[in-house]
């Protein structure tokens, strides 16, 4: 008996995912087929050299079957075996042989497609205008099982079907054998697999709905870890370690039950699917009891029987396995669309540039837009309301001339930070329009990037690079030790071991607030911004180093509009806008 | 290196035994389940015999209907096995997932630093889910098999002793070179999942940081690094995967020599006459009926290899511990609780030229009382706080809180004492409620508006439409700095703290907003022994103790009172300069 059901998954095994928030409220039309295809054929050569290898390997073990029919004939005869033993050995080892090709295309075509769609996922959540941007509607801790699992499982759907090329090429194939023998026995074949694959389909939609639910409580689950991990020293301070546990144990156990019954209805499948094997043999023997009474059917036929049947029994599994991996895609792709700007599901597919190996040079970084000089910004009407208690600007006014010092300052929850951000785009704006030099601007995030604009967060988010990379994000860097000198972070360096080679750690946090505060002011200060856009530099950094910073971005004058509350900064005003 | 490799299952073995009902109820299953496939090539065997001694119709029709029926019983138990191993693989991984978080919880803030919350989750949930699968998947598998092979020896034993007998001695082999092989491409395995997480942390960061790249035009950069990182992970899985083929091969070598041993076999007994033809296939069908469990073993290798890396990496997290032993027993007296620093000293180890921090800093603060601490960025003010509050432990010197060095206090018992407000504040993905209340669902909804109302917060969550269950953004967001200063005090208020820190509560807040929150603070440090960190003179200058930090150590520190009347002080001199003065604006060159 060969078994052809062997596998080797490339991917990740990790589970687990969350929910789709916008479940319900927006279907999406997934194209489940043209997103396994685009994916399957990204690398086509590597796709078809996987396919090829793949029916090779299930195909071997019809002669191998033979084979053993052959053996067990010789042996009802007292024949020799020994011509027939060589064919099995070398028929084995070039499935050996087979199977180590296979895997070599297969790993290398996973890990095509999985960088292809984190590439587009990424570039999505990145890009700063045009089409393909996307917004940011999950957070990242919950976007990462998308990249992770939902990505995975895109991939096996794609799988899945190299497996269907095997079975049918071993179904047709064992079908002819036996039907060449006996009729009857490749008819009987059939019946089983007809009727179970029935009832498979039928659970179908329950599986579903069990694994939606136990994707969501995994979602939960990884989100809640990820926001108290980030948090940690929230729950240190107040001493309610033991309060995250409890909320945390709550959330596994609800992820105990809904694992359950999604793995025992899969198991259901699959073992309806076995048994669809055993049932086959047991007709067979049934169907053939005239013929061996007769003496027609030999110990070997019987033997081919058994073998062919016992394969062919897994084509409902296979068919189930199909099944779930479209459905399982079918949600993956919905919680990638998440990612991926709206209305444009291809996105996540299309064909981009992305690397494989190492040893290829990681995809060329695309210059910066050309630089249009600002001698004037108006903004009209601009209003922008966004997050949950409705907070924002509503139509505001102003004017920004070229060399100006543009002071933003208000209450809490005025809406600083939103205006600040709805001008370049990062939150959409209602209504209102902004044109620069007279000309309306129509992408704002597109146009509000280096060297046009540069901007400085209130909390800055640096990156685990190293310090250099932090500042220029990949842009040549003849300008490095000017901005270093600007931002005043010359002094921080020189007690560093490795100076601007040393490596930040996780999301920058080997630096102290003041002096991730200041690396983010080189890197808006990198290109020479025509404006520069800054929210409240004040919390991060004591007064001396503030003053000393603003004096050394003001020396060129360049183009500033800024949010704080630092009289002394109110003071170097040249206009104010009170929110 | 042999000793650590088996820890990790030493470590599973220890998750699974407490579970002893659970575990009963499996070994039953999986007996039953071992033993069912060695029956149908029985019948089939049987089928054969018959069929050439001349057996009736009825016989013949009778023994493949048994078949039929034992295929039903069989696939049925199937799914009640699965559902049993599954239900105890995630009782025991839950309660590790349970002890690994509150284990991560309580690492120092250097370990936080340098791990970042993506690559935790994937180690706390992504890891640990790998074990459950694991135990679910695999060993179940893997026990089925045992008793289907021990169940092969003794029915072939009673067929012929010596086929039983050379069938247990390739058994013995066969187990023995999967079990020489199980480890081999466990270190393989694990640096491709950290090289995964790698990734996974870093993809996580951009995401994070997504608003500071898209405006700052580094998507194209953040792709590269993206790429390059995946590159590494390709290499990383092309190295366990030729392990992984490797093993495979040679389970199959072992399998196919099997079914050649026994056709030979089958040729020399049916020879002599020794065995039916029935006997002889059933021989050779016992060698191949391991082949598909076995071989499903196989193709599980790799996540016997992703689950010992998995066990692996939560073991070496387990074994991480905090720089800070947790070790003390003393309890605190109630009420009050005055503050001792002597000669407290802190300098960063990691630096290549140590500079204290803290520079011999003595302070006696009543129970009660209450300081304000003000000083340029770099004077030590936050290091202070953090050593007051034992996230880090002083170089030299100590602190004494209650009559007790913090040392020899249990952390929980400090922190339980102590409420803190920081400049950093973190806020969570999670309902409104939860953000204040920190996920303890015991503080009542009373005591929580009484909270909100005396920091003013009442009207902003009012316009929230679900109120306090309204759900906040990732990581807070659509929450204004300032609004985020207002939720950390009322997390303040709503405890009842007998020692207070405030390090640089609201400095986010805007002034007017200030003045209101100040009130609602005096009212709260009223009769409580209180530390407060500012810029602002105006925030401090009703606390009854002043001190004056510069590069770690005291400038001045007095009695409110008496240091505003003295012009000569420090604090004279800054006052003179206005309420919205900070110490920089003394120092600085004007």
């Amino acid at each position: 008996m060969t078994d052809v059901n062997t596998k080797v998954d490339a991917g990740t095994e990790t589970e687990g995912a969350e929910p789709l928030a916008c479940s319900g409220a927006r279907r999406l039309d997934v194209p489940v087929f043209e997103a396994g295809w685009r994916v399957g054929t990204f690398r086509l050569r590597l796709w078809v050299a996987t396919w090829l290898s793949w029916l090779t390997f299930f195909v071997l073990p019809l002669i191998a079957g033979w084979l053993n029919k052959l053996a067990f004939d010789a042996l009802e005869r007292s024949g020799s075996i020994r011509t027939v033993l060589i064919g099995i050995g070398v028929t084995e080892a070039a499935r050996w042989v087979v199977f180590a090709g296979a895997i070599w295309f297969v790993v290398r075509w996973w890990q095509a497609g999985l960088t292809m769609l984190r590439t587009n996922m990424l570039d999505a959540q990145t890009i700063s205008g045009g089409p393909r941007k996307a917004p940011q509607s999950v957070g990242p801790a919950e976007a990462i099982s998308s990249f992770q699992d939902d990505a995975r499982d895109l991939l096996l759907w794609t799988d899945s079907w190299l497996d269907g090329l095997g079975f049918a090429g071993y179904a047709i194939g064992a079908l002819t054998i036996m039907a060449s023998i006996e009729p009857r026995a490749a008819l009987v074949a059939i019946a089983p697999l007809v009727i179970i694959t029935a009832i498979v389909v039928r659970l179908r939609p329950k599986i579903y709905l069990a694994n939606e639910a136990d994707r969501d409580a995994t979602g939960i689950i990884t989100g809640f870890l990820g926001e108290a991990f980030a948090g940690t020293l929230a729950f240190k301070l107040a001493g309610k370690e033991r309060a995250a546990i409890a909320r945390l144990d709550q959330h596994t156990e609800r992820r105990r039950l809904t694992a359950v019954r999604a793995v025992t209805l899969e198991e259901t499948v699959v073992g309806l699917a076995s048994a669809t094997r055993e049932l086959t043999v047991g007709l067979m023997l049934l169907v053939l009891v005239p013929r061996v009474r007769a003496g027609d059917t030999s110990v070997g036929d019987l033997a081919l029987f058994v073998t062919y049947a016992a394969t062919l029994g897994d084509v409902p599994r296979y068919i189930a396995r199909v099944i779930t991996a479209r459905e399982q895609a079918r949600v993956a792709i919905e919680r990638m669309a998440r990612l991926i700007a709206p209305e444009r599901i291809s996105d996540l597919w299309s064909d981009t540039e992305v690397t494989i190996e190492g040893s290829e040079q990681p995809r060329v970084r695309s210059a910066d837009r050309g630089r249009d000089r600002l001698d004037r910004i108006s903004v009209r009407g601009l209003t922008a309301i966004h997050g949950p208690g409705g907070g924002g600007v509503q139509d505001i006014d102003f004017d920004i001339c070229r060399g100006e010092f543009v002071v933003v300052t208000g209450r809490v929850g005025a809406g600083k930070s939103t205006l600040l951000r709805a001008l370049i785009g990062l939150d959409t704006i209602q209504a209102g329009t902004v044109c620069w030099n007279g000309e309306e601007i129509e992408d704002l995030g597109a146009w509000f990037v280096p060297p046009n604009a540069a901007f400085l967060p209130q909390v800055p988010q640096l990156f685990s690079e190293t310090l250099t990379e932090n500042i220029t994000l990949g842009r040549p860097s003849d300008r490095l030790d000017e901005v270093i000198q600007t931002a005043t972070l010359g002094p921080d360096l020189a007690q560093m071991p490795d100076g601007l080679a040393t490596t930040i750690g996780a999301r920058g946090l080997r630096l102290s607030g003041g002096q991730a505060q200041r690396v983010a002011t080189a890197r808006s200060l990198l290109t020479g911004p025509e404006l520069l856009i800054v929210d409240d530099l004040s919390s991060a950094l004591d007064v001396e180093t503030e003053r000393t910073l603003w004096q050394q971005v003001r020396k060129d004058r360049t183009t500033v509009l800024a949010v704080s509350h630092r009289p002394f900064v109110i003071r170097m005003a040249d206009q104010i806008i009170e929110l | 290196m042999d000793h650590a490799r088996r820890d990790h299952w030493r470590a599973l073995v220890g998750l699974i035994t407490p579970k002893k009902g659970a575990v009963a109820i499996m070994g039953l299953l999986l007996t039953v389940s071992g033993i069912l496939p060695l029956v149908g090539p029985i019948l089939v065997a049987v089928f054969i015999d018959a069929a050439i001694e001349g057996s009736s119709t009825d016989q013949l029709t009778g023994l493949a209907i048994v078949y039929i029926g034992l295929a039903i019983v069989g696939q049925g138990l199937a799914v009640v096995v699965a559902w049993t191993a599954t239900d105890l693989a995630w009782r025991v991984t839950n309660d590790l997932r349970s002890d690994l978080t509150s284990h991560v919880l309580g690492l120092d803030l250097a370990f936080h630093r340098r791990t970042s919350p993506g690559e935790l989750v994937s180690r706390v949930d992504g890891d640990v889910t790998a074990l459950s699968d694991f135990i679910a998947r695999f060993l179940v598998k893997a026990l089925v098999a045992a008793v289907t092979s021990v169940g092969l020896i003794v029915v072939l034993t009673v067929q012929d002793w010596r086929v039983g007998l050379s069938f247990a001695a390739y058994l013995a082999l066969a187990v023995l070179v999967v079990y020489s092989l199980r480890n081999l491409a466990v270190d393989e395995a694990a640096s491709e999942q950290a090289a995964t997480g790698r990734m996974f942390g870093e993809i996580e960061e951009r995401l994070a940081g997504s608003d500071d790249l898209r405006s700052n035009g580094g998507g194209s950069h953040a792709l590269a690094t993206f790429q390059a990182a995946s590159a590494r992970v390709l290499q990383a899985t092309l190295l366990r995967e030729r392990q992984g083929v490797g093993l495979w091969i040679i389970s199959n070598v072992v399998f196919v020599v099997g079914g050649i041993a026994a056709l030979i076999l089958d040729a020399a007994l049916l020879r002599r006459g020794s065995i039916s033809l029935g006997t002889a296939y059933l021989i050779f069908q016992y060698t191949q009926i391991l082949r598909q469990p076995l071989e499903q073993l196989a193709d599980e290798t790799e996540r016997v290899q992703r689950a010992a890396g998995g066990m692996i990496r939560t073991l070496d997290l387990l074994r991480e511990r905090s720089a800070l032993p947790d070790t003390g027993t003393s309890t605190l007296p109630s009420g009050p609780l005055d503050l001792r620093i002597a000669n407290l000293r802190f300098e960063y180890r990691d630096e290549a030229n140590p500079q204290p921090v803290i520079d011999g800093l003595t302070i006696d603060l009543a129970a009660g009382r209450s300081i304000g601490v003000v000083g340029r960025t770099g004077s030590g003010k936050t290091t202070l706080a953090r050593l007051i509050l034992r996230l880090i432990d002083p170089t030299s010197g100590t602190i004494e809180l209650g009559g007790v060095r913090l040392a020899d206090l249990p952390l929980a018992e400090l922190r339980n004492r102590c409420g803190v407000v920081s400049q950093d504040v973190h806020l969570f993905g999670a309902s409104i409620r939860d953000n204040l209340t920190l996920f303890d669902s015991s503080i009542d909804d009373d005591t929580l508006h009484h909270a909100i109302g005396q920091l003013g917060l009442t009207e902003w969550i009012a316009v929230h439409p679900d109120g306090l269950d309204t759900m906040l953004g990732p990581g807070g967001s659509g929450v204004s700095a300032g609004e985020g200063q207002l939720i950390a005090l009322t997390r303040l208020f709503l405890r009842d703290p007998d020692f207070v820190l405030l390090d640089e509560a609201s400095s986010r807040i805007d002034p007017q907003t200030e003045r209101r929150v100040i009130a609602a603070v005096d009212r709260l440090l009223d009769g409580r022994t209180a530390v407060v960190i500012a810029h602002r003179l105006s925030t401090i200058e009703r606390l009854d103790e002043v001190l004056i930090l510069s590069s770690g150590h005291a400038v001045e520190h007095g009695e409110t009172v008496v240091l505003r009347a003295d012009p000569t002080s420090h604090y004279a001199r800054l006052l003179a300069i206005g309420a919205d003065a900070t110490i920089d604006d003394v120092e600085a060159p004007s």
